[in-house]
């Protein structure tokens, strides 16, 4: 009696919420693969992601695949592919992981959506040290978190999925706060 | 006019009533007023009791500094005690009450105690309150504790909400008086991130209470126009209202950011915490006024000159009708200028340097007069009193700094050795003329803005006068001829000093802590230099060698609440839910907080009575039908690498590296000195890839833990590791049906008869029509067991999907306490087991240490002693009168052996009501367990007295020989 699909529920349930010109809103995902980056030579590296994606952004920054995901790199052993589905190939380099269910996306936008992190983000948001197009992995309220500067107002947060009702109730009392 | 002592001018708005309450009095004030301004404007001389000897005091300064008007804010449970009357921005409605005293302010009973003053001096309770010494416990302390403290604390929850936040920014300005104005004009003007911060309500410092002019303006005119400037830079975050609390490590400054009256709401926090990380800090704080040491110096209506001149000045308030003037400077003279200008009368202006000196004052509830040593007699009501500026250097000695003593201002100022990135413009650095602390300024805004990389535009100079009144050398008015204080807020005297040398208390560290002088609220910001002064004379030493007391943060008392911000209550630590949450709740689970984790207990049926019911019912449904239970919280990382499998070999006690693809493995991990550290499965995926498990509660301690085996353990081998609970909903299917159960759900063509999918399999498939999923063959239980996996958005429904396909074979769904009644009538070892004192001999799993390989724990495996334990093996237990209940943690000794540790052989780690048998089963650690199988001994429960006697067995209650779990 393998009939009924499964359907998915989001990590999410609550509303979006916005106040003033500032929105925080749940981010359905499309797909999230976490990239395994071998240490071994950065030269090879960067060759065999080109061949497979595209650029291979720095440490800290992000850029845009081929088939118009976005890469973001974290650190230097990790990536994070958000967008369309990967297909594996095998390569010496690095490794894929599916973690479409491992990862909840939250929207942050609008004027006052730095007021909102500096709550709560203990790292440098200035315009120097993160810039667009700037990733960063640090904790939120104690969950540890994904930052990517999507746009000069606009964020997006990853967070482990157990953790992303309570954080997202958190930020949006801290945007009822702020305003 | 609100108030008979109110004067004409001032920065107060006089279209701007408030009304306001103090001890149940109605009054009224002006918007831009203090509490205390709006006291002294109407005429409200007394505020409080002093600490020891309740006697009558008044507001003595105009700033964060005070320490007489102490009151209590609000009331209820709002109530905020020890508050200063000087720092409260007076708003419409508040109501104030005085503090320490039985009765009205005005008649004190407790004033009798000034009359013991000769029995209360400094370090009188190391003397007394000895005997009898039953009353100790009894009488005395009941007694002190009522007498001790100030301000009442309300007994229900702070009902005001808090937060914290991060700043970064390339200059912190502490303090917007002219330097800190100065400095961050400059360093904004070059395009530097400035933070400028200040505890008042209004920028200026002490230009609003002087009479100065720059460059034309009014000192209070110029600093609003600089505010205002700074305001409109985007580079440039403007905080009044908040207080730089202190420099800690890494060069953090704390902030306590207090909302603005108008923007606070009982929704929204009353304060927030900033930890800010400066690249520079320029310290601009100013310099605290001190008084001087003479007879009688503590009457309402004493106050430093410096507030009488801000009084005057900023809120024009007289706080008397005939000021007398005593300084030790030359500004005395000025002063009484500036203030006859204002329409005070001048009782007199007295030189504290010569003679003749201030011999006594008159006046209980308030000063009527003093008295010279020439016989003369002075009547006034307020008396101004100088001895010089000391310089706020708090913050630039936080960090272990020490200061330095300057003789030509008689003051401590910063000491050579700042910290990093720190420095100090102004007053703060002990430099008094205006004209300089404008340059200082400027030049340390420069400076700081280059540091960073800008190119600060030039300055031009301000013009401004440069006045100053270095003060003399510290001398004690009259000595001996009546008490002098140097804490007003402790009811310190210099005969306390005398007392404390003359004991041999003579550091300035005893000194401190044998007299309490600079231990309360204001930490001796007014007294701390009159008393080292009085010891260094006593000692003959100077004051540069006899030294400060230690400066620590915080500056100003802090609510703890603001440090907590909303780290309290619910929000002490994040939550975290499973994928199967919300389906779980939906069908009547209770839940159990492990960890961060939110977990079903149990799912509470209608009818059932108790906890009990629901769960007998569940464990019952396992044994007999198919039960299914969210296991999602269970750690699980991912190992992939071509050396991952010696990687999995070398952290497991037991062999892994000769583990087929398609299986599954318990194993133990050990700590290097032998003990085990965790328990869980290890699924091989591929022949790189594998899937280990952990305990709920050790995810996160065992990832880090093989992290540093990968990096720096074994650096060598080619193996990555990333966590992956998050990713996957997992749940367990157990249970005779259980099979019958899954062959509907998982996709054709996978075999999952006991041949194609055997005892300990595992294997990646699709189940429901196409969703991903991992099914493990593993029991807890100890009956016919799997582990289904989906990618966690699919949890819910597929235990939805279970449920539905399994009701007419019984489907349960149980939580985590049928769980572990399961797996102690199996006898697993769980988490009360693993307490890390227990290797896997004492767990009945010695063969399960490798032999011929090297892992984490082999060298000290059975070798670490713990003691009284060594021989402890795992057994299980059964009342021998089956009706009793066991308890968890009660002690097994033998029959008619004394209830001592000498005779302690182990410990009860597991009870559960076992429904398959219907009485309690327990697990235990005893030594020598093995060869104890058969006997009987006691189990105490010392705590509760009670005893119960026990039969020793086989750890395994429920199908020892594990055919169910096979089949």
């Amino acid at each position: 009696m393998a009939d009924h699909r499964l359907a998915p529920s989001p990590a999410i349930t609550a509303a979006p919420l916005e106040i003033g010109e500032t929105r925080l809103a749940p981010r359905p995902s499309g797909g999230v693969h976490m990239l395994v980056l071998s240490a071994g030579d950065p030269a090879a590296l960067a060759a065999e992601i080109e061949a497979a994606f595209g650029p291979l952004p720095a440490i800290g920054r992000s850029a845009r695949t081929r088939s118009g995901a976005m890469l973001l790199r974290p650190s230097r052993e990790r990536g994070l592919c958000i967008g369309s589905g990967l297909a594996p190939s095998p390569a010496t380099g690095f490794h894929s992981l599916d973690q479409t269910g491992f990862w909840a996306m939250i929207s942050l936008q609008g004027s006052g959506a730095r007021a909102v992190l500096e709550r709560h983000w203990r790292p440098d948001l200035g315009d120097v040290a993160f810039p667009r197009g700037a990733v960063a992995q640090s904790s939120l309220s104690g969950v540890s978190a994904t930052l990517f500067r999507e746009a000069a107002d606009s964020y997006l947060i990853l967070v482990p999925r157990s953790y992303a009702a309570w954080l997202f109730d958190d930020l949006a009392t801290t945007l009822h706060w702020v305003r | 006019m609100s108030g008979a002592f109110r004067l004409s001018g001032g920065l107060v708005d006089r279209d701007h009533r408030l009304r306001f309450a103090f001890n149940g009095r109605q009054y009224e004030g002006l918007a831009g007023d203090t509490l205390a301004s709006a006291l002294l404007a109407n005429g409200v001389r007394l505020v409080g009791r002093s600490f020891k000897y309740h006697r009558p005091r008044g507001i003595f300064s105009a700033g964060s500094e005070e320490p007489n008007a102490l009151v209590t804010l609000g009331e209820g449970r709002a109530a905020l005690p020890n508050t200063r009357a000087t720092m409260v921005e007076l708003t419409d409605g508040i109501a104030a009450f005085s503090q320490n005293h039985l009765g009205p302010l005005g008649f004190d009973p407790l004033a009798v105690t000034d009359l013991l003053a000769p029995f209360l001096g400094a370090g009188f309770y190391y003397k007394t309150f000895m005997w009898p010494k039953a009353f100790w416990e009894r009488v005395y302390e009941p007694l002190i504790r009522k007498a001790a403290g100030l301000g009442r604390l309300p007994t229900d929850p702070d009902p005001r909400l808090y937060d914290k936040g991060h700043l970064h920014c390339d200059l912190l300005v502490v303090g917007a008086g002219p330097a800190g104005l100065a400095a961050a004009r400059a360093a904004g003007a070059a395009g530097a991130r400035v933070i400028l911060a200040d505890e008042g309500f209004r920028p200026g410092g002490r230009l609003l209470a002087e009479r100065h002019e720059i460059d034309g303006m009014s000192g209070a005119d110029w600093a609003a126009a600089q505010w205002q400037a700074l305001a409109a830079l985007p580079n440039v975050r403007l905080m009044p209202r908040a207080t730089a609390l202190g420099l800690y490590d890494h060069g953090i400054a704390g902030v306590l950011e207090r909302i603005a009256p108008e923007a606070r709401a009982v929704d929204k926090p009353a304060e927030i915490f900033w930890r800010v990380r400066a690249r520079r800090i320029v310290l601009a704080a100013g310099a605290t006024e001190r008084p001087l040491v003479f007879p009688g110096n503590d009457r309402p209506g004493i106050m430093l000159a410096g507030a009488v001149q801000a009084f005057v000045n900023r809120w024009a308030v007289a706080p008397g009708r005939r000021v007398a003037i005593l300084a030790n400077h030359d500004g005395g003279e000025a002063l009484a200028a500036e203030l006859a200008g204002a329409g005070l009368d001048i009782a007199a202006v007295i030189d504290a340097r010569g003679d003749p000196q201030v011999l006594g004052t008159k006046g209980r509830g308030g000063l009527r007069s003093l008295t010279l040593a020439d016989g003369r007699r002075i009547a006034c009501d307020a008396l101004a009193v100088s001895g010089g500026w000391s310089p706020n250097l708090h913050l630039a000695v936080h960090r272990d700094g020490k200061p330095a003593w300057r003789d030509d201002i008689q003051a401590f100022v910063p000491g050579a050795a700042l910290p990093d990135g720190l420095a100090v413009a102004g007053a703060a650095g002990g430099s008094f003329g205006l004209r300089d602390c404008l340059d200082e300024g400027t030049r340390a805004g420069q400076a700081a803005a280059t540091a960073c990389g800008f190119r600060p535009p030039g300055a031009p100079g301000f013009t401004t006068d440069n006045t100053q009144h270095p003060p003399a050398p510290f001398r004690e008015l009259s000595p001996g001829q009546g008490r002098a204080w140097v804490d007003l807020q402790n009811d310190v005297t210099a005969k306390d000093i005398r007392l404390a040398h003359r004991e041999g208390f003579r550091s300035v560290e005893h000194l401190k802590r044998y007299t309490t002088l600079g231990m309360a609220t204001d930490q001796g910001k007014t007294g701390n230099l009159a008393a080292l002064a009085l010891m260094a004379q006593q000692t003959g030493r100077g004051i540069p060698e006899t030294g400060t007391t230690r400066y620590r943060p915080p500056y100003v008392p802090v609510s703890l609440g603001a440090l907590a911000g909303r780290e309290g209550g619910r929000g002490f630590k994040p939550v975290r839910r499973t994928p199967l949450h919300d389906w779980s709740a939906a069908r009547g689970a209770s839940f159990v907080e492990s960890g961060l984790w939110l977990r079903a207990e149990w799912f509470a049926q209608d009818g059932e009575s108790g906890w009990r019911d629901s769960v007998d019912r569940e464990v019952m449904a396992v044994r007999t039908a198919v039960g299914i239970c969210d296991v999602s919280t269970l750690g699980k990382i991912d190992i992939q690498g071509r050396d991952a499998a010696a990687f999995v070999d070398f952290v497991y006690c037991n062999g892994f590296a000769k583990l087929p693809v398609g299986r599954v493995r318990y194993g133990l991990m050990l700590r290097e000195d032998g003990i085990v550290m965790d328990d869980g499965t290890c699924a091989r995926l591929g022949e790189h890839h594998y899937l280990m498990t952990t305990t709920t509660a050790n995810a996160a301690p065992v990832f880090q833990h093989l992290e540093f085996v990968r990096q720096c353990l074994r650096p060598d081998l080619d193996v990555h590791l990333v966590p992956d609970t998050d990713s996957w909903a997992q749940i367990a299917v157990a249970g005779p049906k259980a099979r019958a159960l899954l062959t509907r759900l998982v996709d054709a063509p996978f075999d999952i008869s006991n041949a194609g999918f055997p005892f300990m399999a595992c294997a990646e498939l699709t189940v429901c029509g196409g969703t991903k999923a991992r099914l493990f063959r593993i029991s807890f239980s100890g009956e016919l067991g799997y582990e289904l996996a989906v990618p966690a958005p699919f949890g819910s429904a597929l235990a939805e999907a279970m449920t539905g396909a399994g009701a007419d074979l019984g489907v349960t769904p149980y939580g985590v306490e049928a769980l572990n009644v399961l797996r102690i009538e199996k006898g697993h070892v769980s988490g009360p087991e693993l307490n890390g004192q227990t290797a896997p001999a004492h767990l009945g799993l010695r063969r399960m240490a490798a032999q011929g390989k090297d892992y984490i724990g082999r060298v000290l495996a059975g070798r670490t002693r713990v003691d009284g334990a060594e021989t402890a093996r795992l057994v299980g237990l059964l009342p021998c009168d089956r009706a009793q209940p066991l308890t968890a943690g009660a002690h097994l000794l033998e029959p008619g052996a004394p209830r001592t540790q000498a005779h302690d052989l182990g410990w009860i780690s597991s009870v559960a009501f076992s429904p398959s048998l219907g009485h309690d089963i327990g697990l235990a650690l005893l030594n020598d367990g093995a060869a104890r199988i058969g006997t009987r001994l006691r189990a105490v429960d010392a705590m509760a007295g009670a005893e119960v006697e026990v039969e020793i067995v086989s750890p395994h209650f429920i199908d020892p020989e594990g055919a169910r779990q096979r089949g």
